[in-house]
């Protein structure tokens, strides 16, 4: 092997490094997925049900990125749904109608959510708590406190126009939002995959001895990881906020969980420093469809609650199963 | 030596809490040379390479480095000094690719903070190339053999252009043809002006690559000689020594008619061991040595049913039994002293009662529920036999000195009544009264007619407690000793796979 600049790879390395990807087992199943669903729920044909597909991935697609990121990095943030609830429920407040408020608005609530998030971070590594029950407690808080802003969706505080425009608007027969998370996803595939920030992330979430070895500051990366976690989350609360046109304190609670399910789904494992941008994508996708599906053959939401905790167990099945057989034949 | 030398550590001592782990050690080595370290386990080499790479400060003594005093608190500062250290657990994260873990740390930087991912691959490549491994940059770590593993740790010592390369043992775990290999890239390292520090217990591959070496015992250097001066028989002796000798505890009195509680039949585990065959009789302490990593480790763990062997028979008291999990064996009465007491052994929170009475719970309840009063009177009898101190049965486990804790873990099984015990480092982190306490114990359960089997590394106390000792090489027997006539020094030579 000699070294070689950028050339294309062979047809067969092509087809090794998508089955290796992390992100495979995902799109396979979301390609069964829709297939059954074409078949047995004619209205899941519909033409405007793919648009309706694709703005509902949006806010899964994006707590989902934030996942990754901790996960990645070797934690695990469950306060994503109270950051996006509590922004969601800041912004009908602090929102007037005219540009400048809606930008200030904007810009404060990403940095509150960031702060919280760095936040997070710095009390996982400088008082050791385990991330999980830290952020678990600081999520109830803001869920609480999301209440207290505002105890159920208030209509009367309504969301200037210009901004609800914003989020909603459409691009030919696709919503901005959808290309927004698409680029948000490519500026997070970059960071993560290209940058030496999202190298020595991977290298802590694998393995923080050798990383700390290496002279990485891993506290300082894992803070930062928490922080970027805080901002995407954000993100998502002002979409969410965006579409409904005010405040829902609730509708946030249920995100810190399934933003985990996308994420895993889409082959992110904990503590190996293995993840896919892509395949969170799928993995917020595929919980879109699933409940899609449901709604059209009138599945009632208790058992799509256990359909949709099935679906983990078998996405995290798959990728064990995976692992396995790749280890077995040594490549 | 005629040169100055490039690194000098001077009269280092360390001490942890009661122990002197180092006692003004002088360590000296240029570069160029490639400088053997040896000594028996727990002679204090790790400890001096720990200080040398900024694990560990020194109690007293300086360090210097081309001639500058040198003080470093993390690795990473070591290694920035030009300090690096090859460890058996290597050090790179499988799931990055070779080049990623070259460079981990300090990439070559591209815009956008992002990695310049061709200049990364190119200089890979070149110090692949310098170490004479043929592998693409971009595998990821995880597809490597280990020797091939350990030729990228190489690789990476030399991307941060050190001076002084410290290998621990990196031949453990390699074959005839990847020793050789590695040996040749260890003389081409010192050809180019590098210093080589080589930690092994195989005395053969010293001689063939070392030119310097320095003997440690008891943490101390015994002696630093060109190995021209020096040979085989020369460098055991210097480990050994003229070890002080406690007095031996009384042999074992085996019944007229020698019974077999445990023998093993042509027992092996996938890469561990292979073709152990061994017998364990009822009054007989029988020992177990090697150095580390020759599979005698694997063995008892194998004989717990922990770790999943492939061929072979076991049979207590002359009765065939499966092994395939810790229930197992203690049906088949064989329990397991572990080397990790605190973690393997004892339920640190729980209190004395708990702990030793949780193997034999059915023994002692009624319709589920525990009769209380039979356990508090068995605990306390064992307690008092065993002489734990202080005996309080309501006193938490972790409370307790390392000795008393390691006889509670005893009692616990004393009341399942084995046949046999496994026994791995019984007193390591063991007070010296405690060690004859325990030695007392098993020499009372084997009076009793159980047979005991005991891993140690530490050979004294094989010496004095063992009516048998068994010496483990590469996953095999390969000598055995009647206690009374085994020496330091022919265990060590048989150890060394010598004799």
């Amino acid at each position: 092997m000699t070294a070689r600049g950028p050339s294309l790879p062979s047809a067969g390395v092509l087809r090794r490094r998508a089955l290796n990807h992390p992100g495979f087992p995902i799109y396979v199943i979301l390609l069964i997925t829709w297939c059954v669903a074409w078949t047995v729920a004619p209205s899941f044909r519909a033409p405007n049900n793919l648009q309706n597909l694709l703005i509902q991935t949006v806010a899964f697609a994006l707590a989902g990125l934030a996942q990754t990121f901790v996960i990645l990095a070797g934690d695990v943030d469950l306060s994503v749904g109270g950051i996006i609830s509590i922004v969601e429920c800041a912004l009908p407040l602090i929102m007037r109608n005219n540009t400048g408020s809606i930008l200030l608005s904007c810009a404060l609530l990403l940095a509150f959510g960031t702060v919280l998030g760095l936040l997070s971070g710095f009390l996982v590594t400088r008082i050791r708590v385990e991330p999980m029950v830290l952020t678990l407690a600081i999520n109830f808080s803001l869920l609480g406190f999301a209440l207290f802003l505002m105890p159920f969706p208030d209509y009367s505080k309504v969301i200037p126009k210009a901004f609800i425009q914003a989020v909603t608007g459409k691009v030919g027969p696709i919503q901005t939002a959808v290309f927004a998370t698409v680029a948000i996803a490519a500026v997070s595939w970059y960071v993560i995959y290209r940058t030496r920030f999202g190298l020595h992330l991977r290298a802590i979430g694998a393995d923080k001895e050798t990383a700390f070895r290496a002279g990485i500051k891993a506290d300082r990366i894992r803070i930062i990881t928490h922080g970027i976690t805080g901002f995407l989350a954000a993100v998502t609360g002002l979409f969410l906020a965006g579409r409904m046109g005010t405040g829902d304190p609730t509708a946030g609670a249920n995100f810190s969980l399934d933003s985990m399910t996308a994420a895993v789904a889409g082959g992110t494992l904990f503590s190996t420093g293995v993840g896919s941008v892509v395949g969170t994508i799928g993995g917020a996708f595929l919980i879109v469809i699933l409940g899609n599906v449901f709604n059209h053959l009138g599945v009632s939401t208790f058992f799509q609650y256990v359909l949709r905790g099935l679906l983990l167990v078998f996405a995290v099945a798959a990728g064990a199963v995976k692992k396995k057989y790749q280890e077995s034949r040594g490549s | 030596m005629a040169e100055q030398p490039f690194l000098s550590m001077r009269g280092i001592s360390k001490e942890f809490p009661g122990v002197k782990a180092l006692d003004h050690v002088d360590f000296q080595t240029s570069l160029g040379s490639i400088h053997a370290l040896i000594g028996e386990n727990g002679a204090g080499k790790s400890t001096l390479i720990k200080i040398l790479c900024g694990v560990y400060q020194p109690t007293s003594g300086i360090i210097e480095l081309g001639g500058k005093p040198m003080k470093a608190t993390h690795p990473d500062e070591a290694s920035r000094l030009g300090i690096s250290v090859i460890h058996q657990e290597l050090n790179l994260i499988p799931v990055l690719s070779v080049a990623q873990n070259i460079f981990l740390g300090h990439e070559p930087a591209g815009a956008l903070g992002s990695i310049d991912r061709r200049t990364g691959r190119a200089r890979a490549k070149e110090l692949l190339d310098r170490v004479g491994v043929n592998v693409d940059p971009d595998t990821p770590v995880k597809r490597l053999s280990l020797a091939q593993k350990q030729m990228v740790e190489i690789a990476k010592a030399l991307s941060q252009e050190s001076k002084i390369l410290v290998m621990d043992e990196p031949t453990a775990a390699l074959n005839n043809n990847e020793v050789q290999k590695l040996i040749e890239i260890m003389r081409g390292l010192s050809a180019a002006g590098h210093g080589v520090i080589f930690i092994s217990h195989r005395l053969e591959e010293v001689f063939q690559v070392c030119d310097t070496i320095t003997v440690l015992r008891d943490g101390s250097v015994v002696g630093t000689r060109p190995v021209a001066e020096l040979d085989m028989a020369g460098v055991v002796q210097m480990m050994t020594g003229k070890a002080i000798l406690g007095t031996r505890i009384p042999v074992g009195q085996p019944p007229a008619d020698r019974r077999d509680v445990l023998e093993v039949r042509g027992l092996s585990a996938k890469t561990k061991f292979h073709d152990i065959s061994l017998r364990v009789a009822a009054g007989e302490i029988v020992g177990l040595i090697g150095l580390e990593g020759q599979g005698q480790r694997e063995l008892l763990r194998g004989l717990f049913g922990v770790l999943r062997t492939t061929t072979g028979q076991v049979l207590v008291d002359g009765t065939p039994v499966r092994l395939r999990s810790p229930r197992d064996a203690i049906r088949a009465g064989i329990i397991f002293v572990p080397e990790e007491r605190k973690s393997e052994g004892l339920g640190l929170v729980l209190d004395l009662t708990q702990n030793i009475a949780l193997p034999t719970l059915k023994r002692r309840q009624r319709l589920g529920f525990i009769r209380l009063e039979r356990e508090r009177e068995k605990v306390r009898s064992l307690i008092e036999a065993l002489n734990v101190n202080p005996p309080v049965a309501r006193h938490k486990a972790n409370n307790l000195s390392g000795g008393n804790q390691q006889k509670v873990v005893v009692a616990k099984w004393i009341a399942v009544e084995p046949k046999v015990y496994l026994f791995a480092e019984p007193t390591r982190g063991v007070d010296v009264g405690a060690k004859e306490e325990i030695y007392q114990i098993m020499r009372r359960v084997t009076d009793q007619g159980a047979g005991v089997l005991m891993m140690s590394t530490d050979m004294g106390e094989l010496l004095r407690v063992c009516d048998r000792i068994l010496v483990m090489f590469e996953g095999s027997i390969v000598k055995e000793f009647q206690g009374t006539e085994a020496t330091r020094e022919t265990m060590m030579k048989a150890q060394w796979g010598l004799s």
